[in-house]
């Protein structure tokens, strides 16, 4: 009976020890993870709002396609961001990824937004890529 | 005897039933994030693929829409 209660024991230090462990919050990694999950919110928010103008007629069909195929690309290397944080990369590695899609983000904007047409369309488009570039800016000055 | 099979067991079964807990374990072991990080970043991964799925399929919605069928358009004058 002792040794059970040794081995609860045991087990309440294990999980106290490995709750209260890890990185602190203010942590590279932890503002880039922060940033990432608000990088992902934003560029659904720019998903959506490209496809209800696209809906109403306000962004045609070659455009609608072209940045679509950015915003998976985005998406893509969002992912693969998350595997690169998850797997404890390093504020080298994150700034490459984090440039590439940068350079994903001005490819949205001149390849697609830039070719609108309707100034409504296009002025929700820009506000929505401006609020996804705010969010990289920052993550770009945490590994920098 | 006993004592070594029962530790063991009682730690699965809470590892089982605390996913969390073994994201913490990880966590110590890379020693890189937090928690709640990793929480975070294993959604994120699953929402990201979500967006690229959209992404795919209002591609494929859109590029097998048939073009309008009519006269060619004519030049302006």
């Amino acid at each position: 009976m002792g040794r059970l209660c040794k081995v609860w024991a045991l087990s309440l230090i294990l999980i106290f020890g490995v709750y209260s462990s890890g990185c602190p919050k203010g942590s590279v990694t932890h503002k880039v993870t922060v940033a990432q999950h608000n990088f992902r919110s934003a560029v659904e928010a720019l998903q959506n709002a490209e496809v209800a103008e696209h809906d109403k007629g306000f962004v045609p069909d070659d455009f609608h396609i072209k940045m679509q195929e950015i915003i998976e690309k985005i998406a893509l290397a969002g992912k693969d961001l998350d595997n690169q944080l998850a797997t404890g990369a390093g504020t080298a590695t994150i700034k490459v990824k984090l440039d590439a899609i940068y350079t994903l983000l001005d490819s949205l904007n001149n390849d697609g937004i830039f070719g609108v047409k309707n100034v409504g369309a296009k002025a929700t488009l820009e506000i929505a890529l401006d609020a996804i570039k705010a969010i990289v800016d920052n993550a770009l000055v945490e590994v920098s | 005897m006993a004592t070594a099979p029962l530790a063991l067991t009682v730690i699965q079964m809470i590892l089982a039933a605390e996913p969390a807990v073994v994201s913490a374990i990880h966590s110590i072991l890379s020693g890189t994030a937090t928690t709640d990080d990793l929480a975070v970043l294993q959604a994120d991964a699953l929402a990201w693929q979500a967006i690229a799925d959209k992404a795919a399929a209002e591609i494929a919605k859109t590029s097998a829409v048939p073009k309008a069928i009519g006269p060619e358009p004519v030049p302006n004058a």
